[in-house]
């Protein structure tokens, strides 16, 4: 890579770095929106750019060190490809079915002093296959999910007595099979599962204010991505510790100039 | 422990780590002496990483205090390697101070060895995750003591601290490029993305790009002499995402307080 171009891109890296210091320091003094509009779209796209030109124009001589310099490197473009994609292509949404064992026969009966008949009861136990969102346009939007499921029950464990400190979180989720069977896994924090291309997340819970019975906020994800972010990451991980650590450290801290042994440091610890 | 006992505990490591540090500009025959200081500095300090672990049955990594006392620890396992591959022997009383400073400021913490590990840390990525910040918080820290030292110094001093603090960089951030990496994907387990532009998450950010300069300038003979003012500024940074962004970052979901 000549000099000129090694310059321009090493400056627009500094600016990159300069441009999201000042959007960290607005968005720590509480200015809103600062990661949601075109300047930050920009930033990236600078970077990502930056990126490509250093892998195309960079030319390899020591082995280890240019190996190490394409994984990282690509790593990093294969990491933001995939976050553009998901962005683009990608699907998620929220939903807080209620645990059905939350919905006790006091709570039943109070639904129904409200004015909500049996048949509203069986639906809001029953299983769920489609889920409401807001998309992007704002505009309301049903999403089929391909599947049913319900959430059985949910368990809290506490530290303490007087219930303050969570230990655990844990919903059973119930999917129904095509021949009308339960299969119940377990969704904890932390864990999230996978069905029909979903991934199901458990985010909170939530007591509902109007019958009080417990209501279990999930996540639906849907990242066609999520392999090659993955990818990306694991890369951009592994070339920057081949660079590092393969690249020869600075020659002066273990050598004389030209010669052999250690060197001798002046003042204190050094023997 | 007591919080009393773990407090004189704690003084006591970071008077060592004062007087160890204070010792190393003494004779040579005093070098010993440092040494045998800082050991038990570092035994004392391990005492309480190790009384946090028991009392709470899990590697003490989840509150402030914790961390802090582990990273006192990890100083001493960090200057150990650097000292053999790197020979690093200069360095040493830079890491002692450091390790002072650190212990110094969990003294006027509150003792509070007990902590409850909640839901959202209790994940595979959650050790390597916060172990691999604090070996790059360490080096960092020692680099950037280095490079300011450095600015002060005659022309081979100079070059052989500035050069010492580009090792230590070396060392320390693909530890930081793991640490934010691995925190990513545990974002994407937890809070079903990888990236969600929280405070903290912008600040290690920040100061990823700040190393990241240094290294791209260092290889520039026209950029060369900006580059040490950016591990200065990662060091900043580094202060700012670990204690400031905690204290004052608002909604952060890095809060677990």
């Amino acid at each position: 890579m000549n000099k000129t171009l090694s310059y321009v891109l090493y400056v627009l890296l500094g600016i990159v770095t300069a441009a999201l210091f000042v959007m960290t320091v607005l968005a720590s003094a509480g200015v809103s929106g600062v990661w949601m509009g075109m300047p930050i779209v920009i930033v990236l796209m600078v970077f990502a750019i930056t990126l490509l030109v250093s892998v195309i124009a960079f030319n390899p001589r020591k082995f280890w060190y240019s190996l190490g310099f394409y994984i990282l490197h690509i790593g990093i473009v294969m990491f933001l490809a995939g976050t553009f994609i998901y962005t683009v292509s990608g699907t998620v949404t929220n939903a807080a079915p209620p645990s059905v064992s939350s919905i006790t026969p006091a709570i039943e009966y109070r639904m129904k002093q409200m004015g909500i008949t049996d048949g509203q009861i069986a639906n809001l136990k029953g299983y769920y296959n489609q889920l409401s969102r807001t998309n992007e346009m704002g505009e309301n939007e049903i999403i089929d999910l391909g599947f049913n499921f319900r959430v059985v029950d949910f368990k809290t464990e506490y530290y303490d007595k007087e219930q303050k400190n969570v230990k655990h979180y844990e919903a059973t989720v119930g999917f129904l099979n095509s021949d009308g069977s339960e299969e119940r896994v377990s969704l904890t924090v932390n864990h999230p599962i996978y069905r029909n291309g979903w991934k199901i997340y458990l985010m909170n819970v939530s007591v509902n204010e109007v019958y009080g019975h417990t209501e279990v906020q999930m996540m639906f994800k849907k990242d066609p991505t999520e392999v090659l972010s993955t990818a990306g990451i694991l890369l951009t991980v592994l070339g920057t510790f081949v660079m590092c650590f393969i690249r020869p450290r600075e020659a002066a801290l273990t050598k004389e100039k030209g010669g052999k042994g250690k060197k001798k440091v002046k003042g204190g610890a050094a023997k | 422990m007591t919080g009393t006992l773990l407090r004189f505990v704690c003084l006591g490591a970071a008077i060592l780590y004062y007087v160890a540090f204070a010792t190393t500009y003494l004779n040579k025959k005093y070098q010993k002496l440092s040494l045998i200081l800082w050991c038990i500095g570092i035994a004392l300090n391990g005492a309480i990483v190790i009384n946090n672990w028991i009392v709470n049955g899990y590697m003490p990594f989840v509150s402030m205090y914790q961390v802090l006392t582990f990273l006192g620890v990890t100083f001493a396992m960090v200057y150990v390697y650097i000292r053999y591959m790197h020979n690093g022997l200069f360095m040493k009383r830079y890491f002692m101070v450091s390790q002072g400073v650190i212990m110094t400021g969990v003294f006027f913490m509150a003792q509070a060895a007990e902590w409850h590990f909640p839901p959202a840390l209790q994940s595979a990525f959650f050790i390597p995750h916060v172990f691999s910040y604090m070996i790059s918080y360490c080096l960092v820290a020692v680099a950037s003591i280095l490079t300011v030292i450095s600015f002060f110094l005659k022309k081979e001093q100079h070059a052989l601290y500035e050069k010492g603090a580009y090792n230590l960089v070396l060392t320390g951030f693909p530890f930081m490029v793991l640490g934010m990496f691995l925190g990513s994907l545990w974002a994407n387990e937890c809070w079903g993305n990888y990236w969600q532009w929280d405070n903290k998450e912008v600040w290690s950010l920040v100061t990823v790009l700040a190393l990241t300069v240094y290294l791209h300038f260092r290889r520039h003979a026209r950029l060369k002499k900006f580059a040490p003012y950016f591990v200065v500024l990662a060091f900043v940074f580094e202060i700012i995402t670990l204690f400031f962004v905690g204290m004052f970052g608002g909604d952060s979901m890095h809060a677990y307080n």
